[in-house]
């Protein structure tokens, strides 16, 4: 299983670019990504999931990290993520907290 | 399918997402139901070892992964010397309607194994527990 992500900053915005499968042995990268992502001022978290195979229970509380990391305002946009990405993040509610879309926002 | 013997820690779970999609493979899922297998067996394996194991260490000290296709379903039984523990007794998380900001994490993992297959079952017998999850052939979503 790999996993690799990217940052990049633009403004409030920061893109966390996801590749790979996040998964209870790989979710630790994503946190700390997160963490670095959360020095700034930041008012949207975009993530970008086109390449990204796979998401588990471990990927969402990384979700739910990155909510409490940032202010209460921060708006979170995932970008196209995959069919079952999605399912999943639905299965568990967060689809409330979140937006889906299919491109990145800018 | 052969057994697959896993020490308990995190680094087995790659061997078992191996283990079920040659699985899947040799059942026919399809992609997607395959990978809602997957997603409920890493999530049991991953709360064995992380919770099962974690505190009060058994004597085993691994898993077994048992497996098999039938004419109409395929089915893997996740086998362990844990504490005894019912994942098919388990609460759905109570505020998967709140906003992720009041989220507690917990709970999650097998709460999405048991909405993912199409069947789970659990025995606690000679010591182990042995949680079955089943996914019927002929479904394809």
């Amino acid at each position: 299983m790999s996993f690799t992500t990217t940052l990049t900053r633009s403004g409030n915005t920061v893109i966390i670019t996801l590749v790979g499968e996040l998964d209870a042995t790989t979710a630790v990268a994503f946190r700390q990504e997160v963490d670095r992502a959360a020095e700034g001022d930041v008012e949207t978290l975009v993530l970008d999931m086109k390449d990204l195979t796979y998401l588990s229970s471990a990927g969402l509380r990384g979700l739910v990290f990155a909510k409490q990391k940032m202010s209460d305002g921060v708006k979170i946009v995932l970008v196209k993520a995959s069919d079952e990405v999605e399912r999943t993040i639905r299965m568990v509610g967060f689809h409330h907290s979140v937006v889906f879309s299919d491109h990145v926002p800018g | 399918m052969s057994q697959l013997k896993l020490p308990a820690v995190i680094g087995s779970l790659r061997e078992a997402v191996q283990y079920v999609d040659d699985l899947a493979r040799a059942g026919g899922l399809p992609a997607v139901r395959a990978g809602r297998l997957r997603l409920a067996v890493e999530e049991l394996v991953t709360n064995t070892i992380v919770h099962g194991y974690g505190d009060s260490r058994g004597a085993w000290q691994q898993l077994l992964l048992d497996s098999g296709v039938e004419s109409d379903q395929v089915w893997v039984r996740i086998v362990d010397d844990a504490p005894p523990f019912d994942p098919t007794r388990c609460q759905p998380p109570r505020d998967l309607d709140s906003p992720l900001a009041d989220r507690t994490p917990g709970g999650l993992g097998l709460y999405l194994a048991g909405q993912s297959v199409d069947r789970m079952t659990y025995e606690y017998s000679g010591g182990r527990n042995r949680v079955t999850l089943f996914m019927n052939r002929s479904n394809t979503r």
